[in-house]
C-alpha cells in the first residue's frame, strides 16, 4: 500500500505521529495473534504493546523487504515467545494446568481427572473456543506459531517463512505436525467426525 | 502412493503446496482409502474451526495506552540522554546533569530538541561568562567563543566528537550507557565495526547572522514575531560574549527552516534591526552518523544472537537487557541526527549598541 509506505518512511525519520496511524492500521491483527500465542486477554494486552514499543525501537532494522505488516507479525512473535520462554523458566510450584512433556516431545496435558469437555458440552462457541485455545496454549512453540500464523492469521507459507526466518519447508513440516497434533487430540475425545 | 506417505503430503495438500505429480498420486491414493479420506476430512475441518475462531474484542483503550507509552519513551529517552553529556567541569556539570535531567522529564515531548539544547547552553554559558574583570579573560573568552562558534556552538550530540574518532575512544557521546549518571564506564565487548555500510555524507547547514539594534528587547519579540507568523521552530538563549559585545548586550535566537524558507526569512528578519550578510557553517555529521549506525548495527547482531540462544543464563539476560537498552539510545541518537539533519539553522545574534 503506498500510503502505508509513506508512513514507514515518515517513522523512519522521527515522526511519532506518523508510527502512531501504522498503529491504528495493525492493531487489532497484532492484538488477535498475540492473543492466540498468549491465550487469555491481560497478557495479549500487555503483549500487543510491548510489540508495537519494540518496533518503534527497532523500526530501522526494517529492510522493506517484506511488508510491514508481516515485519510486524515476525516482532509479535518474537515477543510473545520471549515472554513464554521466561515464565517456562520460573520456578513456580507445579501447577495442575501445567502440561508434561513425554519422551515423544509432545505436551500431553496432567490427567488428575479428565474435566476436558465432551462433544455435547462444546455446543456453545465460546466454550468450544476456549477449548481449542487451551489446546494451542499447550503446543510446543514452533508448533504454535506456525498453526496461527497459518490457520487463524490465514498468512501464506512465504509470509510465514518470513515471520519465523526459516524455509518454506520448515514451514510446512511444522504446519503438518501442528495439526496433526490437535487433529490427534480431538480425535481421541471424538470430537471430529 | 502408501498410506504414510500420502498422509504426510495432506497438510499441504489443503494448502495447496503440493506439486502437481503429488496431488495425483494423492487424489488416486484417496480414491480407494477410506481412512486417509477419514484424515483428510478431519483436517480440513480442524483448519475451518481455526478459521472460524472468534476475533477476540480488542479493549478501547489500547490506542490511547500504546500512544502514552510512545510519549514517554521518547521522553525518558531524551532525559537520560541529556543528562549523560559528556562533562565539562566536575561539580558544576553535575549540578547541570541533574538540572537537565529534571527538565527532560518535566518536558513534555513537543518541545523541540533545540530548545533543551539552548536551557543547556544557557547554564554554561553563564558559568563560563561569569565575573572575569580583567580585559584578557574578556577576550579569551571571546576568542573561545568564537572558535567554538566556528565549530558548531550548538551543542550537538557530538560535542567534540571529531577527535574522538580518532582516537578509537570507542566512545561516542550518543553511547547510552545502562544505569546512573556515574556508572563506571562500561565498554561493549566487541569492537565497533568500522563503515561495513559506508553511508551518504550527513551535512547540516547551518548559518549564522547578526542584527544590530537600537532596542534589543524590541528587536527580540520582533524576530520571536517572525518566527511565530512563518511557523518556525525558534529558541531563544542569553547571548554570548564575542567580539567584545558582552553578553548582557545580546541575545541569540535560533531558527530551524526549510532551505528555501531561508532567503525570504532573512527578508523579514531587516524589520527587527541592521542584518549582517549570513555566514554559512555546514557542519559534517557523516562521521558521527556513521558511529551510530556502525554501533546500532553491531549491538543489532549482539542482541539477535542472545534471543536466538534458547535457554539464557541470568548474566546473558541482563547483557541483553543492556545491549536492548544500548540499542534503544543509539536508535534514538540516529533519530535525532536525521532531525538535524534535515533542516537549517539559523543562529541570529541580536545585539544592542552600548553608547558610554
Amino acid at each position: 500500500m503506498i500510503a502505508e509506505e509513506q508512513l514507514v518512511k515518515k517513522s523512519l525519520q522521527g515522526d511519532t505521529q506518523a508510527f502512531e496511524e501504522l498503529v491504528l492500521i495493525h492493531q487489532n491483527k497484532v492484538y488477535k495473534l498475540a492473543y492466540r500465542y498468549m491465550g487469555n486477554e491481560e497478557d495479549a494486552y500487555d503483549m500487543t504493546q510491548e510489540a508495537f514499543l519494540k518496533a518503534y525501537r527497532s523500526l530501522r532494522s526494517f529492510k522493506g523487504d517484506s511488508s510491514f505488516g508481516t515485519w510486524l507479525y515476525r516482532v509479535t512473535t518474537n515477543v510473545c515467545l520471549d515472554e513464554l520462554r521466561r515464565r517456562k523458566r520460573r520456578i513456580f510450584p507445579v501447577s495442575l494446568d501445567e502440561p508434561l512433556a513425554t519422551k515423544e516431545g509432545d505436551e500431553v496435558e496432567k490427567e488428575i481427572a479428565d474435566t476436558s469437555p465432551t462433544a455435547d458440552i462444546l455446543y456453545e462457541q465460546k466454550e468450544f473456543s476456549q477449548y481449542i485455545q487451551n489446546l494451542l496454549n499447550d503446543m510446543k512453540p514452533e508448533h504454535k506459531t506456525a498453526i496461527v500464523l497459518r490457520d487463524v492469521m490465514e498468512l501464506s507459507y512465504e509470509e510465514i517463512a518470513e515471520v519465523l526466518n526459516c524455509s518454506i519447508g520448515t514451514v510446512k513440516s511444522r504446519i503438518s505436525r501442528a495439526r496433526n497434533v490437535l487433529r490427534k487430540k480431538m480425535d481421541d475425545r471424538e470430537l471430529l467426525p | 502412493m502408501r498410506c504414510e506417505q500420502v498422509r504426510e503430503l495432506l497438510s499441504p495438500y489443503i494448502d495447496q503446496m503440493t506439486s502437481e505429480k503429488e496431488n495425483q498420486a494423492i487424489e488416486a491414493h484417496l480414491v480407494q482409502c477410506l481412512e486417509c479420506r477419514r484424515e483428510l476430512e478431519q483436517l480440513k475441518l480442524l483448519c475451518s474451526m481455526l478459521n472460524d475462531l472468534e476475533s477476540p474484542q480488542v479493549p478501547e483503550n489500547l490506542a490511547q495506552d500504546i500512544h502514552r507509552r510512545l510519549r514517554e519513551e521518547k521522553t525518558k529517552i531524551l532525559a537520560f540522554r541529556e543528562a549523560r553529556r559528556p562533562k565539562k567541569s566536575g561539580w558544576i556539570a553535575a549540578a547541570i546533569a541533574g538540572l537537565a535531567l529534571a527538565v527532560g522529564i518535566g518536558v513534555s515531548s513537543l518541545l523541540p530538541v533545540g530548545s533543551i539544547m539552548a536551557l543547556w547552553q544557557d547554564k554554561t554559558a553563564e558559568q563560563d561568562a561569569k565575573p572575569k574583570v580583567a580585559i584578557e579573560k574578556i577576550l579569551d573568552a571571546a576568542r573561545i567563543a568564537m572558535n567554538t562558534d566556528n565549530k558548531g556552538a550548538d551543542d550537538s550530540i557530538g560535542g567534540n566528537n571529531s577527535a574522538s574518532n580518532q582516537k578509537g575512544d570507542n566512545k561516542p557521546a550518543v553511547t547510552g550507557q545502562t544505569g546512573k549518571l556515574n556508572a563506571p564506564e562500561k565498554n561493549s565487548s566487541s569492537p565497533v565495526n568500522v563503515a561495513e555500510n559506508p553511508i551518504k555524507p550527513v551535512i547540516v547547514q547551518e548559518y549564522a547572522t547578526r542584527i544590530k539594534t537600537d532596542n534589543l528587547n524590541e528587536s527580540v519579540n520582533k524576530v520571536i514575531q517572525i518566527a511565530d507568523v512563518s511557523g518556525l521552530e525558534y529558541n531563544l538563549s542569553q547571548g554570548k560574549t564575542v567580539q567584545g559585545l558582552q553578553a548582557s548586550n545580546t541575545k541569540e535566537v535560533t531558527f530551524k527552516v526549510e532551505a528555501a524558507q531561508l532567503e525570504g526569512v532573512l527578508a523579514k528578519l531587516e524589520s527587527a534591526g541592521q542584518v549582517a550578510s549570513p555566514v554559512e557553517n555546514k557542519r559534517e555529521l557523516t562521521a558521527q552518523y556513521q558511529q551510530v549506525q556502525d554501533k546500532i548495527n553491531t549491538l543489532d547482531k549482539q542482541v539477535n544472537a542472545l534471543e536466538e540462544k534458547p535457554g539464557r543464563t541470568a548474566e546473558e539476560e541482563a547483557e541483553l537487557a543492556d545491549l536492548k537498552a544500548d540499542l534503544n539510545n543509539c536508535c534514538v541518537a540516529k533519530e535525532n541526527l536525521d532531525k538535524e539533519a534535515s533542516k537549517v539553522t539559523l543562529k541570529i545574534l541580536l545585539f544592542e549598541e552600548v553608547n558610554h
